[in-house]
């Protein structure tokens, strides 16, 4: 460990490559890193002097060893929020730690408390456009769980696993073909993060709420102690991933976006892999259409002929996803329908397009189709395209892993980023081309290329409205950032509120939530404050922040 | 190997082979044991190949502004030693930078001796 303002020669570092990229024809064609450590300062915790930080940091590095102390200003700039939606030191860390052990991990927990250090856990800080791996609160230390990636359990009988929270969706899938099990599990877009990570953001994919699948956990409370949850609570009982709530309260949901503990293992429910797959891929040309859309899914997802997630995605996916943005249009407004032909033109799709998967054994599947191809005749603008895939065929029905779509970031050039609001809808027609009216036209008012997807869960349809920016851009990113504060009120006007969201917006997020003065936030405050009387774990995590930086509230 | 996804393991198949290599850095020069090359393989499928592999997020945004020639950096000979050290650690464009939970000072070596590894002698006969 070195002192927090030294440098490790990372900024000679740094002009050394500017040299050598100025003496190179080669290298100079790819543009310079220009978002490096260079300027970045050291912002310290709240109420903390230097000196009592570096203190603490100390007692960390007697833990963990000096090695995974990380404090210089690159490492630091490494866990800064890569998409940030304007000045990523909003959210800067003061320093990083990581621990190899659950023991570690307690002991540097007693040892933030000691020294009153906040911390930020993270599982492999991967969460893009959500913060990635920065804290809420600037000068925060993060906890880098990375380096507890272990694969406790992998079951297929019972399709289960015990995960540690360094394990990402890559590792679990090679680990599930490395062993040749039949199974398969949820994977979200963006797969390049934690499996647990993913399921406590409650992330989800086509199989659906990854949330859903959390069965049993460890976690580490504030005052360093220990607890396992559900049936995992009695020493010797096996059954703690297999059966949800154990005797008595059950608290998984309590560590679920929340900071109340460190998850430290999570029991996770897979699903066999299946014997048959059908695609149904549905274009729909209008953007009216995703009314009947909702309107026809919903009694077939109730019904159990849908299972998980139904989405459909508007024609700006195409484009984002292959090319940037000055290949269609040079001005600063939103998109022109003139442009919107030309991208559902050349991609061959349709303003609205869905993909409806049945998974599992073949005759079912058939007898299924059927039926969603009659409810379909009612929306005969409907391109229906059906592909289907058996046991022992050339492919996978096994969903991979992919990091593909993190391309869209790339849409207007430069340092992009992404933002996503994503307010929870009942599932009704009515209600879905009225939020959808709504947004396109704050997304034209701000002059902000509107992108959504309609996430179709049976009572409910979240529907994630994505906003892409080039972090350079202070004029984009200023709009972008105007935008999403106008959806908030709008959704929050007409009843709605997101499901997740991004760093600088929890606290306004959490602030919509207003039933009774605020009553919920009120109770999450109480028990923030009676497990963590410190304030040490993750400050202003959805909106929650102990008495001690209450006073850091921004809405 | 282990661990590996099977298509990512293609982007380290090039043979490795001598016990040392003579590597220029910035420079200078420098003898990087072979130890690190064999390493840097797996590591670089590892760490980097989630984006950087054949058809990967990166591979198809490096294709689209340098060209496909140049896409698969595994393939490069042009990627100086501090150069790559740099990227990983600021990131570039769309790309987040790395910690050193993620990529190990060590591992990062490896993968730069990887990245600059000699191109595989031709094969005996073969037209140069």
């Amino acid at each position: 460990m070195t002192s927090p303002t030294s440098r490790r020669g990372f900024l000679a570092a740094s002009a050394a490559v500017a040299g050598t990229m100025a003496a190179s024809s080669v290298i100079s064609a790819a543009p310079a890193p220009r978002d490096g450590p260079q300027g970045m300062k050291l912002i310290l915790p709240p109420h903390l002097s230097e000196r009592a930080f570096t203190r603490g940091l100390s007692a960390f590095a007697g833990v963990v060893g000096r090695e995974w102390v990380l404090d210089t200003d690159m490492d630091r700039h490494t866990y800064l929020d890569a998409y940030a939606p304007g000045d990523a030191e909003a959210h800067a860390p003061s320093a990083a730690v990581a621990p190899g052990s659950v023991g570690e991990l307690q002991a540097l927990v007693r040892l933030a408390n000691e020294h009153r250090l906040p911390l930020w856990p993270i599982s492999r800080g991967k969460n893009l456009g959500y913060g990635g791996s920065a804290p809420c609160m600037p000068g925060t230390v993060i906890v880098d769980l990375g380096r507890l990636n272990k694969v406790l359990e992998l079951n297929e009988e019972l399709a289960y696993c015990v995960l540690e929270p360094g394990v990402g969706f890559f590792q679990l899938y090679d680990e599930i073909k490395a062993r040749n099990l039949d199974l398969q599990m949820g994977i979200p877009g963006n797969a390049w993060g934690s499996v647990i990570g993913n399921a406590l953001e409650r992330g989800f994919s086509q199989a659906g709420d990854h949330s859903a699948n959390i069965c049993g956990m460890e976690v580490v409370l504030p005052d360093g102690s220990l607890v396992r949850t559900g049936m995992g609570a009695m020493g010797n009982n096996a059954t703690g991933p297999l059966f949800r709530h154990g005797f008595g309260p059950s608290w998984d949901q309590m560590f679920v976006q929340s900071n109340f503990g460190i998850v430290t293992q999570m029991g996770l429910w897979l699903k066999p892999a299946p014997q048959s797959v059908i695609s149904v891929g549905i274009k729909l040309p209008r953007p009216e259409d995703v009314g009947r859309w909702t309107d026809i899914v919903t009694p077939l997802r109730l019904a159990g002929v849908l299972e998980g997630n139904l989405s459909v995605t508007s024609y700006q996916a195409s484009a984002t996803l292959r090319t940037e943005r000055s290949e269609w249009y040079s001005g600063r407004d939103a998109l022109p329908d003139s442009v919107v032909a030309r991208i559902m033109s050349r991609y061959d799709v349709g303003w609205w397009n869905g993909t409806l998967r049945l998974s599992g054994y073949a005759e079912v599947n058939e007898a299924n189709l059927k039926i969603i191809q009659k409810a379909f005749n009612a929306l005969p603008q409907a391109q229906l395209t059906v592909s289907r895939w058996h046991q022992g065929e050339p492919g996978s029905g096994v969903p991979a892993p992919s990091v593909l779509p993190l391309q869209i970031v790339n849409w207007h050039g430069g340092r992009g980023g992404h933002l996503g609001f994503s307010p929870i809808l009942p599932a009704g027609g009515s209600r879905v081309i009225e939020q959808l009216a709504r947004t396109r036209q704050r997304y034209r008012e701000f002059g902000i290329d509107y992108s959504g997807t309609f996430y179709h869960s049976g009572r409910s349809v979240s529907n994630v409205n994505l906003m892409i920016y080039n972090r350079d851009d202070a004029d984009l990113t200023a709009r972008t950032r105007a935008l999403f504060s106008a959806l908030v009120k709008d959704a929050a006007a007409a009843g709605y509120a997101e499901y997740r969201t991004h760093l600088s917006y929890m606290d306004e997020v959490a602030a919509t939530f207003d039933h009774n003065d605020h009553a919920l936030w009120r109770l999450h405050g109480r028990v923030k404050d009676a497990l963590d009387p410190n304030g040490i774990l993750a400050p202003g995590k959805s909106g929650i922040w102990p008495q001690g930086y209450r006073d850091r509230r921004q809405a | 190997m282990r661990g590996i996804s099977i298509v990512r393991r293609r982007i380290f198949s090039r043979t490795l082979r001598g016990a040392a290599l003579l590597v220029t850095l910035a420079g200078a020069s420098r003898v990087l044991p072979a130890a690190d090359i064999a390493a840097g393989g797996p590591d670089f499928a590892h760490k980097c190949g989630v984006c950087h592999d054949t058809g990967g997020t990166g591979t198809q945004m490096l294709a689209r502004r340098l060209g496909a020639q140049r896409a698969l950096l595994a393939e490069r000979a042009d990627l100086p030693a501090q150069y790559v050290r740099t990227i990983v650690r600021s990131g570039l464009g769309s790309m987040p930078a790395l910690t050193r939970v993620e990529v190990t000072d060590a591992q990062l070596d490896d993968i730069v001796a990887y990245l600059q590894r000699p191109p595989p002698p031709a094969a005996p006969g073969a037209m140069p």
